[in-house]
């Protein structure tokens, strides 16, 4: 977590290791002042959210803006708890997470292992790299209608559509990962009398997981974006299809309530793969 | 020589074409970086080669690993030739070439599982080999949270633990300060007296390879071959920790500059100073030093 510049004066207590009696009350006042610049960070950056929802709730209600079009917040968050009572929430969250978790699925599998392959063989490379420049300069969206066309609206050209637009970072991450693997660590394992399938297992695998792993984070968020954008255009459940079936029958509050649910799957999605990253890359940090 | 050599470099040359990007036909221009390469090793002997930067050390320090083939002539261990990397030789580099995501445990028994050593086995001798250079305690810290003598002597572990018939040393020290480097060359010569193990040790100080080496085999300038091979007989008759205050100590080290110094002219393009004081040869290395990371 990056620390905040309130007090550079004094370190962490963690920090110190000398923790003989003269320190303690040194210790003492450090630790008070982290706990403090702790409260600090958490009020600053509770501030953008706060003003952002009292601007929710007073510009609407005051008829600043339409109340037609941007529900106050108290109203939002009714009806958002009205709809994870009665399930509608949780039947179109969960529709929802299945497409992107297969999606996301799918994307890795194929894009790790294509991925490792283009990395270590030059001539798969040479084939599919002209293919791959392409497909990677398109923008996945222009080709839903493709996707649609091909495998029609059901839950596979979802599945395929996702793990489509999930398969490009992960399979450049892994591509680059593979080619940046320190040539020395191979040199020392070919010395030590490894063959290439097991200098590949023991050295080139493990060194590439955190690009790796990067490569999944960002498809997650892909995953998410390009899942809405298929929902919005041919499906009957799901929190994409709950937005703009709710947009287009003139409920609001119900829209606004999809919206914020799918930003804090977002958010937690992001963070779940960031845990899994760092977990993945602890090493890296000489 | 009275013992039978372990290991036999017998006329090696190597050759490297390189693509002449700027001729029009597709020529390959050929460049000879060793030369007619011919040293005996005895069993348990310590040898170092010294010699300026791109003499073809390196190279054919991955020739003696069966890392790249020689052109012509052979390397024979036990009698045997090298056709191809294997675990009887152990290798260390100036990078240490650790795993980052291994401890130094693992790391060393890394180089046990290339041998298809047990499991339990493996953790048994890692921890044996990881004793012998003073890093017990350590053995579950990761590359990152160790120093950089620390790495090495876990890199020298893993290379020892396979229970090689040769270790190749590639400038092992070159990239440790000064206090902690004479402290490896003790340990290192502690380890050789103890393992009775045959190593080939590249290095670009001339004290380093005075106060290690049984031999010293110093190379020219591109392309690289032996021009002389200096015998230091300091070890054999005291300690080897007083080797360096021996005052016979200069003497080599001065030995081995004046062999040198015609090579390094011929690279820098300028007149090296004649017969330096034994005192100046650290100075000299030094010198020797920026001559490599300019060249």
């Amino acid at each position: 977590m990056p620390e905040t510049l309130t007090s550079p004066t004094v370190a962490p207590s963690s920090v110190g290791g000398g923790d003989n009696a003269t320190h303690s009350r040194r210790n003492r006042s450090s630790r008070l002042s982290a706990l403090g610049r702790i409260g600090g960070k958490v009020l600053i950056s509770t501030i953008g959210l706060v003003v952002l929802a009292v601007l929710w709730q007073v510009l609407p209600s005051q008829h600043i803006v339409d109340p037609t079009f941007v529900t106050p917040l108290d109203q939002v968050a009714s009806t958002w708890w009205h709809m994870l009572q009665d399930g509608t929430l949780w039947s179109n969250a969960r529709d929802s997470l299945i497409r992107a978790g297969v999606g996301l699925g799918a994307g890795t599998a194929l894009g790790v292992s294509l991925g490792l392959l283009i990395g270590a063989n030059r001539r798969v490379a040479d084939l599919l790299n002209p293919v791959l420049e392409l497909f990677r300069n398109t923008a996945p969206l222009a080709l839903l209608p493709v996707f649609i066309l091909i495998l029609g609206i059901g839950q596979t050209s979802k599945f395929v559509f996702i793990g489509y637009s999930c398969l490009f970072p992960i399979l450049l991450n892994t591509i680059s990962a593979v080619k940046t693997v320190d040539p020395l660590l191979v040199k020392s394992a070919r010395g030590l009398g490894f063959n290439q399938f097991r200098i590949f297992q023991k050295v080139v695998v493990p060194a590439s997981l955190p690009q790796i792993f990067t490569g999944i984070r960002l498809a997650g968020g892909y995953a998410l974006l390009v899942l809405i954008a298929a929902e919005f255009v041919g499906a009957n459940s799901g929190l994409g299809f709950l937005i703009t079936n709710s947009e287009q029958n003139f409920q609001s509050p119900m829209m606004y309530a999809a919206i914020i649910t799918i930003s804090g799957i977002g958010v937690i999605l992001n963070f779940v793969l960031l845990r899994i990253e760092r977990r993945f890359s602890t090493w890296r940090v000489a | 020589m009275s013992t039978p050599a372990k290991l036999q470099i017998e006329h090696v040359s190597k050759e490297f074409s390189i693509p002449e990007t700027s001729s029009k036909r597709r020529a390959n221009r050929q460049l000879l970086a060793v030369h007619d390469v011919d040293v005996q090793i005895a069993d348990g002997e310590f040898l170092v080669i010294v010699g300026p930067s791109g003499c073809g050390k390196s190279t054919l320090l991955d020739m003696l690993a069966g890392l790249t083939p020689a052109t012509s002539g052979r390397i024979l261990i036990d009698g045997i030739p090298i056709t191809g990397p294997g675990p009887d030789r152990g290798i260390v580099f100036q990078q240490y070439a650790l795993l980052p995501w291994r401890t130094a445990r693992e790391n060393v028994e890394f180089g046990l599982e290339a041998a298809s050593v047990a499991r339990r086995e493996r953790r048994e001798r890692a921890s044996e080999y990881l004793d012998l250079v003073g890093l017990n305690g350590f053995e579950e810290s990761y590359p990152h949270q160790l120093s950089g003598g620390m790495k090495q002597r876990v890199a020298i572990a893993r290379s020892l633990a396979t229970d090689p018939k040769l270790l190749i040393m590639d400038e092992p020290f070159g990239a440790l300060d000064a206090l902690t480097r004479d402290s490896l060359q003790s340990q290192l010569a502690r380890i050789w007296e103890r393992t009775g193990k045959t190593i080939v040790f590249v290095t670009h100080a001339i004290d380093e390879a005075v106060y290690l080496g049984q031999r010293v085999a110093v190379m020219s300038a591109r392309p690289g071959r032996i021009k002389a091979i200096v015998d230091i007989p300091l070890k054999s008759d005291q300690d080897v920790a007083d080797v360096r205050a021996n005052s016979d100590f200069g003497q080599f080290s001065r030995l081995v500059w004046d062999e040198l110094r015609d090579e390094i002219t011929a690279l820098q393009g300028i007149a090296a100073p004649r017969s330096p004081a034994a005192h100046q040869a650290r100075g000299q290395v030094q010198e020797l030093e920026e001559v490599g990371s300019i060249a």
